[in-house]
Parts: C-alpha cells; structure tokens; sequence
C-alpha cells in the first residue's frame, strides 16, 4: 500500500464502515458497485474486510489486558455512557452528602463513603445508580433494595438512613457505613477459634432469618457483602439483588429472567445456576458454602474453572467434599506449596514446623468430622427440599452442636451416604444398590399410605411403635450396608445387602407378622426392581403366605400382597401363574370397593397376559373395560387412552386382525403426538406398530412412511443400541425382506439380533421371532441349511410362549413351510402344521 | 520530588485552558506517579494480575487533584494524557527489553517492571506501535482514538467528549481501524518472518 495516502484512506474507510454494516454476503456487491473502476480502492476495501474478524495477534489477545474491564468482546455501543467516576467523585455533592471516596463499585451501582455536609463525623455509605446502567429494570431493583433495606431492623443488617436523588436525576440513598473486613479475611486475620467461627457464623444467620420472616430472599451471600466491624459484629451489607417472596411482589416487581439474574458463581446454588426459582432455600445453601469457608478455607467444590458452563456443571451434578476431608486435602497440598497466602484457623502458621502443622489439621479435621461435616452437607445438599427447612432450623442445629446435643442433621444421613457411597462406584451393583434404595425408599411410602387405612383397625399408638421399629429397621439395615468401614473390601452388592437384611428382618421380627410380611415384600419388591426375580419370588411369596395367614378373609394388605406376587410373576414371563394371581387380586379389589379405574393397570397387566397365552377375546373384554374407564375418567384424548387404545390395536394385530388394528393405533398415534410433540419415544412406538400392522396389511410404502420417521428419532433419544432402536431395524428388515431386498434385510437384522441377544434372556420369543426372520432372509437366498436349524427352532419357542395363534407363530410356520416348498431336496417333517393363511382374520 | 497536589491541578487547569506547554511539564509528573502507584498495586494485588490502565489512571487521577472537585472535561483529558503515557512506557520497556535481549544497550531507560506485559508481547507492542505512527500519518484522530481506548481505558462516550465528536464516529472510526491495524500487524510480524 506504498500509493496509500489520507484522500485515499478516508475513502476507503467510508466504504469500510458502511460495508461493516452490511451482512458478510452482500459486503463484496456493495464494494464493487461502490467502488465502480477505481480498482485500488477496490483492493484495499476488499482487503481490509478480510481482517474483520478478531485474530490471534497483539491487538486482539495481548491488548485484551489492557482493554477495560466492562467492555464487551465487540466494543459496541452498548459499552457506552460516562465512565464510572461521574457516577461519583470525591467531593461530590449528593443530597445532603458529600462523596469522600468511592468504595466499591457494583454491577449496577457504584458505593461511596460519604459524610453528612451538616456534620462530617456522620459517615455513610452512599449508592448510587451507575448512569450508564440506568434501566427501568435497574431503577426497580435499586428502588426495591431501598425498601427491603429499610423493612429489616436488625443488628446484623445495615441501617438505612435516607435517600432521594441527585441533581442529574439519578436516585440514591444512605446506608450505614460499616467500617470492616469481609467476614472470610476477618476470621482468618484474627485467626480464630472454629467455635468462634460458629458464632459469627449464627449471627449472620439471624440476619437473614430476620430477612427471610420479612419474605426477602438476599440471593447474593458472600463474604464480600457480610463485613464485620472491629467490634467483632457481622454486618449484611448488600440487598443489590435480593428478592420479596410475596407473590404479588415478586410477580410485579422482580421478572427476573433466569440467566440474567446477576449472582456470585461460587456461592450460588444449584436452582440459582439453572435458572429456576428462587427461594429460602437458596440462601440456606449460600450460607453453607459460607460456612463451609469459615471452616476450612476451601469451596465445598474445585471451582477453579473459567467456564461458566463447567462452573454451573459442578455446582448441580458434584457432590461436595466434606469439610473435614477438605481440611485434610488443604494440609496435603499446602504442605507442598506454602505460597498461599490465606490462612485460617484451620491451617496453623506458615511459620511453625510442619509436624505441628501436621498435628493440627488432624486435630481440626476431627474437631470438623461428623456433626459440622453433616450440617454443612445438609445445607449444600442438590435438592432444596433435603436441606435445612429454615434457616433457623439450620442455626439450631449449630447450636445444639455447640451444646453437644444430637444434630438434626445427622438424622437419615445413612441415606444421603449411601448415595454418595453408591455414586462414587459406578459400577453396576452400585446401580443396582441405587435403584434398591429407590425402591425401598417408594415402598416405604406406601407402605405409610397404607397404613393410614390400617389406622382404623389398628390401635394408633401400636401403628406408630411398628412404624419406628420399621424406619429403624431400614436403618440399621442400610447403615450395616452402606457404611464403607463395615463392608468388606469396600463394595457392598445390592445381593449381600439384601441377605444381610433377610438375616436381620427374620431376627427382629419375631412374633410381628404384619411388620414381617411387609419388610418382605419391600425386599421382594427390591429384586424385583433390580431383575432378580428368582430371588423376589420366596420373599414375596412368604410375604403373602404370612399375611394370607394374618387377615381372615379380604383385606387391603393381602391384595396388594397377590397383585405383587402377579406383578412378578408377569415380569418374570411366567404368564400362567400370573393370570391366576392377578384375577385373585382383582377380585379382592373389587370386593374391597376398587373400580376400574383403580385397577387399570393390573387389568392391563391381566389382558397382556391373557394376549399372550392366546386368549384373545378374554384379552379384549379386559382391555376394553380399561379404555372405557379411562375415556369415562379421563377424557378420550387422554395418554392413558392412548396407552388402552395402543393395547387393543397391538392385541388385533398380534391376532391377525390387521384390519381393525389400524383404527385404535392411528388414534393412539394422534393422541400421542398431541401430548407429546413428534419428537417422544412413545410416538416413536405407536408409528413402528402401526406400520406393522400397514405391512401386514400388503401396503409397503405406507408402512415404509412409518418406519423411516422413527429409527433417527429414537437414536438420537435413547442411542444407537437401545433396544427400541433395534425394534425398528427389525420391523424394516421385514419390510425390506418383502420388498424383495433379502441382504438389506439381513445387514439391518444383524446388530437388532445382537441388541436381543445381549438384553434378553436365552429362549426369548423376541429372539426366536427376530431369528425366524432371519431364516426366513436365510430361505431367500438359499442357504436352506441354517435357514432350516434357525426356522425350527424360533417356531417351537414361539410356539411355547406367545401360543398358536399369534401372529408370530403364525408367520413363523409359514416361513417353514415356505423353506420347505423352496428347498426342493427336503421334505416338510410330517409333524409340522399345515399353513394357514396370516392375511385376513 | 513529589508533585504537589496543586501544581498538578494548576498545570491541567492551564492545559485545559489551552497552554500547551503545560502538558510537557505535567507529563513526567504524572508519569512518577503512574508507577508509584503501579508499583503499590502490584504489591498488594496477586501475583500474575495484570495491569489495569483504567484502575491505575483513576488512581493517579485521584492522588494528584486531591480533594479538589472538578470538571468532567479536565478529568477526560487527564485521561487522554495517561493514555499516551502508558503507551511510551509500554513501547520504551519493549524496546529496552528487546535491545537487551539482543545485548546491546542502546537504551538506558530506567523502567520499572511493573509496566511490562509478558516478554513475548514486546514485538507485538512495539509494532502496534508502529502501527499507531503510520495511522496517525493518514488519519491523527482515529490514531489517537485507538491510543485512548487501547492504553487508556477508555469508553467510547468518554473518547467522545474528550475528541468532542459524537460517539457513533468514534465507534465507526474504532471499527475501522481496527482491521487496518490488523493487517500492518500482519505485515509487520511477516517481515519479522
């Protein structure tokens, strides 16, 4: 650019500039037009746009350093507005004050100590709107930490004295200047004791007690804004964001978009990081990692990352360390690198000698474990709903700790362990053992639910004695299972922990049938959940024998006990015994006062059953009473309709009645979409079946509509080797198979095969039905000898599980007999029934 | 020899009076005391901060007017001169620190460290530097708005009152430096091979 000159450059910055405004594709049209024939404009225009965007040189990453603080990534206008001095300045005239200097300067508002004009010994603390952040939003804000301020008398709270605004029109008030140090620096200079710590500690917590009984949510507790005078008072100082809980408040006054809420990352908790609701419990959980600081000088977790996306990961997914550990961990690196700066009682002087510093921690890390470990952890905990219920259940608990009374929070901590204990061993039994404190957890509410009917029978004070012995039962059980130092080799299976309780139930239940009988069923009910069904069935039937034994005659407890029983028995696959179980139960029911609508999923259950042992018209009756009492109860565009519906249309197809199976499931799709959105796995399944049943029927593409909308769907919900992924290869493969593309067929039938043979048990039907099809690929293409092997036998376990006349065995039969008529050098065996035609009912 | 408060605000009431010599006298003042302070804040902040023009200016601005109220025009071109300030240290460091590297010692500055960014950003502020120099050829007012908002800190608003030129010019001529600059830096380190 030896020919550039200021004409030249003026120009070509014109053209620059209204060329920057434009989207990147009309850019080059623009330049040329404007430039016509001056080709060195052209040029230079043309390449200096291509040094728009931000590089890696000087200008745009080593000069970040020097940009200033609040400017945006693209500099643009909305960095605008005076600079934040002429917010404020010394010497300032505001109200009746007088700036002296500024102290801090906000998000939305810059603080200023200043003195009373009248009477310069009167400090206070001055905030001010920062003008180039003025907002309607922000105006309500300010205005509304005014008013909060002004609502909280309190000794731990900052007084307000009075605001108004100043001569540019911005509004302001004056708060009590608290002269300290952040509560963190102050613990730490004076490095007090943990005990002190604690009292500071509540007196903060009365504070915003006061805040929270005055419906204020202060949402921003951190250090920073909890100073301590030299008195050795803790002072809240900023209600910058706080928040009413009074709905008509909130709902006026605060429509804080999620996202937009400024906070403090490291003190934030899970729902303030996600966006959700705010409420008390926010605070609770601020306060515990303020605590959690006090007592050990870490963060509950590593925050140490820059990004805010991994920041809200670790804050809503991991588990804190517990204060204890962390003091430990501290030691461990802060012996090795003495350079922090940051000391706390926790860690003794830099100066004294390592094996003291040593002795110390442990002395402090024991002085934390147990009672302060779990107050604090109760207070971290993810869901709100498990923390303290207040903050001064929470401050009580600190009090009785000092007091050297039993913690609250210490209470069903054995749960909260295990978990913690089962999270960290992500192994299988860990899931397992997971699920079976899920279980265990339900079937104890229900249990509860139950007993609220049993109260009328029961003397009250008799139900409340089997009630503790129960949770403490539970207990004992879990603490003996979960506890690290008492299992062997550290991992616990869900299987010893089970016989373990086998062994104590037995024991401790002596002589308590009822208590006995329901303990067994929870446990049933936990192999059950966890697939273990032959060890479900002894206990589950021992339950129903006590209790057969127990109640005289119908009762509640002794139907529920059948209906479990059934309810294995069918995921077990054993469909007689279960058909026998679930008809008792039903009846019970019923006797009891049941309706339909009550019953409708054991009556599915029922109907399943009776579908797949071959009891078509019995299956029908039951299902249709279901979907009646789901039309009646719900409305018929409901999704348990649509469940019914579903139901009855699988039933008509799997009878070979594809004609009348169209109707329910188009409808059943319908609905589902509706509620759904296209999107849902079970519009994904209502789509498969009905193009089953439109390939049954001969019409290909229809069915191939169908099928092709489904499999991305499901694999990108539930991944590529999801059993229902597998499904929809299957049902393509027959389509394909029909289509006269037999290698298709088998390339897509193989990994579904894989899929079947890795979830399902050896003998399934949905293998044999899915290894017919194969045979039937197999026949097409000529390789007669596995075709033969594969077809023979997936005909005899369809035979032997889903009854002569579905449609599977059907078509199983049928595709021997077509490998015999193309295999022209053997002969059908004599035994083999004759074929009989699938199409038409 | 310390500046006293109120030769300072004498000198900058007298350039903002339009007494140019008064900036060459309040130059090496207000210098002393940029890395006076620097020097503190380096002491009490972390180690591996960097230096923040903005927080060091409005420090310096503060220390030197005392309590003195005053307007916001003086106050913008304190502003403007600690820009161009913090740039001369910036670049004379890099340059003694290159010079050095090479063993020579054509330059004897005495420079505090505290003024440096990293080593390996030295090339890369002599040559926007140079960059400026060029720039300031075709065009002194976007070159000084780029000084400005570079070494000083300084916001768009506040660019503009001092430039006493509407704030929209004083985006459209950032943005448009910007990919200028981009493209001599280029340059530059290409040469540099």
């Amino acid at each position: 650019m030896a020919a550039m000159t200021p004409e030249l450059w003026k120009r070509a910055k014109e053209l620059l500039a209204a060329a920057q405004e434009l989207e990147t594709r009309d850019r080059e049209s623009f330049v040329d037009e404007a430039c016509q024939d001056d080709v060195a404009l052209r040029e230079e225009v043309a390449e200096l746009l291509e040094y728009e965007e931000p590089g890696v040189g000087i200008l745009d990453i080593g000069l970040g350093l020097l940009r200033p603080p609040e400017s945006r990534e693209d500099g643009g206008l909305d960095d605008s507005g005076a600079g934040s001095l002429s917010a404020l300045h010394e010497g300032q005239r505001v109200g009746p004050y007088e700036v002296e200097r500024v102290l801090a300067e906000g998000g939305m508002g810059t603080v200023a100590l200043a003195v009373r004009e009248d009477d310069f010994s009167k400090q206070v603390a001055l905030k001010l709107i920062k003008p180039e952040k003025l907002s309607e939003d922000l105006l309500r804000r300010f205005q509304m930490e005014r008013q909060i301020l002004a609502s909280l008398a309190h000794p731990n709270i900052a007084v307000i004295h009075d605001g108004g605004t100043t001569e540019d029109g911005l509004p302001y008030f004056a708060m009590e200047y608290v002269e300290g140090v952040p509560i963190d620096r102050y613990c730490d200079a004076g490095r007090l004791s943990i005990r002190w710590r604690l009292e500071l500690f509540l007196k903060v917590c009365s504070a915003v007690e006061v805040a929270h009984h005055n419906l204020v949510v202060h949402r921003d507790l951190k250090p920073g804004n909890i100073l301590v005078t030299a008195a050795g008072v803790p002072k809240l100082i900023d209600f910058g964001i706080a928040k009413p809980l009074g709905a008509e408040l909130a709902a006026k006054s605060l429509a804080t978009a999620p996202g937009t809420t400024p906070m403090t990352v490291k003190y934030a908790s899970p729902e303030q990081v996600r966006g959700k609701q705010i409420n008390t419990a926010t605070d609770i959980y601020s306060l515990g990692v303020l605590l959690f600081e006090l007592l050990t000088g870490e963060a509950p977790y590593p925050l140490d990352s820059s990004s805010v996306i991994e920041l809200a990961r670790v804050i809503c997914e991991e588990e804190p360390q517990k204060p204890s550990s962390a003091i430990r961990h501290r030691q461990e690196t802060h012996s090795a690198d003495s350079a922090d700066a940051r000391q706390t009682a926790a860690t003794p002087s830099r100066n004294r000698r390592g094996e003291s510093r040593t002795s110390d921690t442990r002395r402090i890390s024991r002085r934390l474990a147990g009672d302060l470990d779990s107050i604090v952890l109760k207070a971290l905990r993810k869901d709100r709903r498990n923390r303290y219920s207040s903050v001064e259940q929470f401050s009580e608990d600190i009090r009785r700790h000092l007091a050297g009374l039993p913690v609250i929070a210490r209470e069903g901590t054995f749960v909260y362990r295990a978990g913690k204990y089962l999270r960290r061993n992500r192994r299988w039994l860990a899931t397992a053992s997971f699920l079976l404190l899920v279980v265990l957890a339900s079937a104890m509410m229900k249990i509860r639910a139950d007993r609220q009917i049993e109260r009328v029978k029961l003397d009250n004070l008799r139900a409340e004695n089997q009630a503790n012995m129960l949770s403490g039962l539970l207990k004992n059980l879990f603490i003996k299972a979960f506890n690290p130092d008492e299992a062997q080799g550290g991992s616990l299976t869900a299987s010893e922990v089970l016989d373990r309780g086998r062994e104590l139930i037995t024991a401790d239940l002596e002589g308590e049938p009822e208590l006995l009988a329901m303990q067994l069923e929870a446990m049933g009910m936990v192999y059950e959940e966890l697939g273990r069904y032959d060890r479900a069935r002894p206990l589950l039937a021992d339950s129903l024998r006590l209790r057969r034994r127990f109640y005289n005659g119908d009762h509640p407890l002794l139907a529920r006990g059948l209906n479990n029983m059934a309810a294995c028995f069918y995921r077990a696959g054993d469909d007689r015994r279960a058909e026998i179980l679930y008809r008792e139960a039903l009846w019970m029911r019923r006797r009891l006062g049941q309706e339909d609508i009550d019953l409708a999923k054991p009556m599915s259950n029922l109907a399943t059953i009776l579908m797949n042992l071959g009891k078509y018209e019995e299956a029908e009756e039951e299902y249709r009473r279901v979907l009646e009492s789901r039309e009646r109860v719900y409305g018929c565009e409901s999704t348990d309709v649509a469940t019914s519906l579903f139901s009855l249309g699988t039933l008509f197809y799997v009878r070979g009645d594809f004609e009348a199976a169209e109707a329910p499931l188009r409808k059943a799709l319908g609905i589902r979409s509706q509620a759904f959105g296209p999107e849902h796995t079970k519009v994904a399944s209502a789509r498969s079946t009905l193009g089953r049943i439109l390939h049954a029927q001969g019409r290909l593409e229809e069915a191939e509509e169908h099928f092709a909308a489904v499999p991305e769907l499901l694999r990108k919900r539930l991944g590529e080797d999801h059993i229902q992924v597998a499904f929809t290869k299957r049902d393509l493969a027959a389509l394909r198979l029909d289509q006269g593309d037999p290698a298709a067929a088998e390339l897509l039938l193989a990994p579904a095969l894989r899929v079947f043979r890795q979830t399902k048990p050896e003998g399934s039907w949905v293998i044999a039905d899915a290894e017919s099809l194969l045979g039937a690929c197999l026949t097409t293409t000529g390789r007669y000898e596995e075709a033969e092997a594969l077809l023979h036998r997936s005909y005899r376990i369809l035979r032997e599980q889903r009854s002569e006349r579905a449609i599977y065995t059907r078509k199983a039969l049928s595709r021997l007999h077509e490998l015999y008529a193309a295999w022209h050098e053997r002969e059908a065996p004599g035994d083999l029934p004759p074929n009989e035609p699938i199409t038409g009912s | 020899m310390p500046p006293t408060s109120s030769e300072v605000s004498r000198l900058l009431d007298a350039w903002s009076n339009g007494d140019t010599k008064a900036l060459d006298q309040l130059m090496p003042l207000v210098a002393d005391e940029l890395r006076v302070i620097a020097r503190r804040l380096f002491k009490t902040e972390s180690a591996g901060h960097t230096l923040q023009p903005t927080a060091l200016v409005n420090e310096a601005y503060i220390k030197l007017r005392g309590q003195r109220k005053v307007q916001w025009n003086s106050r913008a071109e304190f502003f403007g001169v600690a820009a161009n300030m913090i740039r001369h240290i910036l670049v004379d460091y890099a340059r003694h620190r290159q010079a050095k590297k090479r063993g020579g010692d054509v330059l004897k500055i005495p420079l505090d460290e505290v003024f440096a960014l990293p080593e390996e950003q030295d090339a890369g502020v002599i040559a926007l530097d140079e960059a400026l120099k060029d720039l300031a050829m075709l065009d002194p007012r976007q070159s000084r708005i780029v000084e400005l908002r570079i070494f000083g800190g300084l916001k768009f608003q506040e660019i503009a009152e001092l430039e006493k030129i509407g704030r929209t010019t004083v985006w459209r001529e950032w943005k448009t430096a910007l990919p200028w600059l981009r493209r001599e830096l280029s340059r530059s380190s290409a040469c540099r091979g």
